[in-house]
């Protein structure tokens, strides 16, 4: 079966620390994902290797039908566009220059797109304030633009609701299902707030202290309260949210 | 809207021309010797071989120098994130003193046109790896250390040329700079150098401008940055080079000129790499001209007078800025 992003028997980490062990993951095409897991689980150092920050041993990582390993870093960016926990944004660039940045792997100026990405994240107003004043939220929203600027069928973003006001969050969630529906995009979303991903994800995986998956499937299933106990250490509580019947932690 | 910046590029760029021709006119008239310019149309005169032997050279020389360090400064300051870095500030420019000093304390000539930059150019890389090495372990004292390197660097330069007897007195040229010995040889070397550089720089503003943002960034938007930071720096060591192994080190210039622009016109490389040089070429030209018309007889270095204009830009720089010096 095709999936964006495959891993077989992938083993990942740093010299010094092996966080990710014989991870099998077949990400599902043109739905809405959530890589879930405790602190230090290793979801980031994921993250690097899809970006081919950290290489990977061959035949383990997949984008596409294509192992990453026979992988340009600008073909790269081609199948894979990423929304990073930290950025550095150098001052003096506008919203649209940052923007303009994702059409480096195409070598193409396109404005119009430029203009389609930021009006996609509601952003187009800003286009030509410096990123640097804008808010965290804002910026966010702008580094999407970005991302959706690359072009690529599936979109990364690390913990990308951090630092949202629920304001911002409920316009990020409505934005990426937007993309999933009309772009056919694939997103997958590396979370900690498990309620987030009980209601609005498609599918979840949930990552083991020891670096494996533990369970994946809807997030129904998938957070529950024995893998909560197993993973987290937790004893969590449900209840149902009565508006949407969705399941809710409560701690 | 709100305007960006003070000037737009177009009005920058015809600015600055401007003032490099007015400045190229008066340093064509002013001099030890007091010269009409229209002796460089009067062949076979003393008047015109001064014009044609020693001030064109040398006025066009300093031109293409401040230029090409200029490049030189704007490729650092991305490389390593760092507005305050340059040739100069990193120790580059001694590490070019240093190795031609060591060779020709060796005993070989280094008399050649090319032979005298490759020596220097395998120097400066020297200095520029052991920068970039550091820069990976430590960013926020990178300064500091590039400030260590070159007085290292440039007290084994002074060593080398003390022991190397009859060539003592070209401690000061080496250290302070100087565009006394200028040739239509050594303008042109620089100039070609000065050409192909900044070609094959510009060609990358879209990488320079995405290595502006953090590496995780710039590898998710397909920048390979280890491959790209390594051309840069090869090409970045190789301008400091040139610029270096003819005229000495002068410090600074790559440095004012670059911080001179982003003020005026922001930092978008695209035009920063063409307004930098212009507007190091004539902080050069400017400077040289003091340099050589100040005292009543002879000559000051010119990196004195870099120096002092570059170290106050330093220091209100790094006053401003708290950290990361």
């Amino acid at each position: 079966m095709y999936s964006p992003i495959k891993t077989l028997n992938f083993t990942g980490g740093y010299p010094e620390k092996e966080v990710l062990r014989n991870l099998e993951l077949n990400l599902p095409k043109g739905q809405f994902s959530a890589l879930i897991g405790p602190n230090g689980s290793g979801k980031s150092t994921f993250v690097k290797y899809l970006i081919k920050g950290l290489q990977p041993l061959p035949h383990t990582l997949y984008l596409g039908n294509k192992d990453i390993t026979k992988i340009k870093q600008e073909e790269n960016a081609t199948l894979i566009s990423t929304v990073n926990q930290t950025n550095h944004l150098p001052t003096g660039f506008s919203v649209f220059e940052i923007t303009q940045m994702g059409q480096y792997n195409q070598k193409i100026n396109d404005k119009e797109n430029v203009l389609k990405a930021l009006a996609l994240t509601h952003t187009l107003k800003f286009k030509d304030q410096m990123i640097n004043t804008l808010s965290i939220g804002q910026q966010q929203m702008v580094l999407l633009a970005r991302a959706i600027c690359q072009n690529t069928e599936t979109i990364v973003l690390d913990e990308p609701f951090n630092n949202l006001d629920i304001n911002h969050t409920q316009l990020l969630l409505k934005i990426l299902k937007d993309l999933i529906q009309n772009e056919n995009k694939t997103i997958f979303c590396i979370m900690h707030d498990l309620n987030l991903v009980l209601s609005y994800f498609d599918y979840c995986f949930l990552l083991g202290k020891n670096g494996k998956i533990y369970s994946q499937g809807t997030p129904e299933e998938t957070i529950t309260q024995e893998s909560l106990k197993s993973v987290y250490e937790i004893n969590a509580k449900f209840i149902i949210n009565p508006e949407t019947s969705k399941k809710i932690i409560i701690v | 809207m709100l305007k960006k910046y003070k000037l737009t590029f177009k009005a920058t760029t015809l600015l600055l021309i401007i003032l490099l021709v007015i400045f190229t006119f008066i340093a064509l008239n002013v001099g030890s010797v007091n010269i009409k310019i229209d002796s460089l149309f009067k062949e076979g005169t003393m008047e015109n071989f001064i014009l044609k032997k020693i001030r064109v050279p040398r006025i066009i020389g300093s031109i293409f120098v401040g230029a090409i360090l200029s490049v030189a400064g704007v490729v650092f300051q991305t490389l390593f994130k760092n507005d305050l870095a340059d040739s100069y500030l990193l120790g580059i420019s001694s590490g070019a003193t240093f190795s031609i000093s060591l060779v020709s304390l060796l005993g070989f000539s280094l008399q050649n046109l090319f032979s005298l930059p490759i020596t220097a150019f395998f120097g400066s890389l020297f200095a520029a790896f052991i920068i970039l090495l550091i820069s990976r372990r430590n960013q926020e004292n990178l300064i500091l250390f590039g400030i260590s390197l070159n007085f290292l660097l440039s007290s084994l330069t002074n060593l080398f040329v003390y022991l190397n007897k009859g060539q003592r007195d070209k401690i000061i040229f080496w250290s302070m700079g100087s565009f006394s010995s200028m040739t239509t040889g050594k303008m042109l070397v620089v100039g070609i150098f000065f050409i192909i550089t900044t070609l094959l720089i510009s060609k990358r503003h879209k990488e320079l401008d995405i290595l502006l943002l953090d590496e995780q960034s710039a590898l998710s938007l397909g920048v390979n940055v280890k491959k790209e930071k390594l051309i840069l720096l090869i090409l970045s060591s190789l301008s400091t080079a040139i610029a270096v192994c003819f005229c000495g080190v002068i410090g600074f210039v790559g440095l004012m000129a670059p911080h001179l622009i982003r003020a005026i016109n922001g930092p978008n490389n695209k035009q920063l790499l063409i307004l930098a040089p212009l507007a190091g070429g004539l902080l050069m030209l400017i400077s040289d001209t003091f340099a050589r018309t100040i005292l009543p007889a002879g000559e000051l270095p010119v990196g004195i007078i870099t120096s002092f204009f570059g170290a106050t830009l330093f220091i209100s720089i790094a006053y401003r800025r708290k950290r990361n010096v």
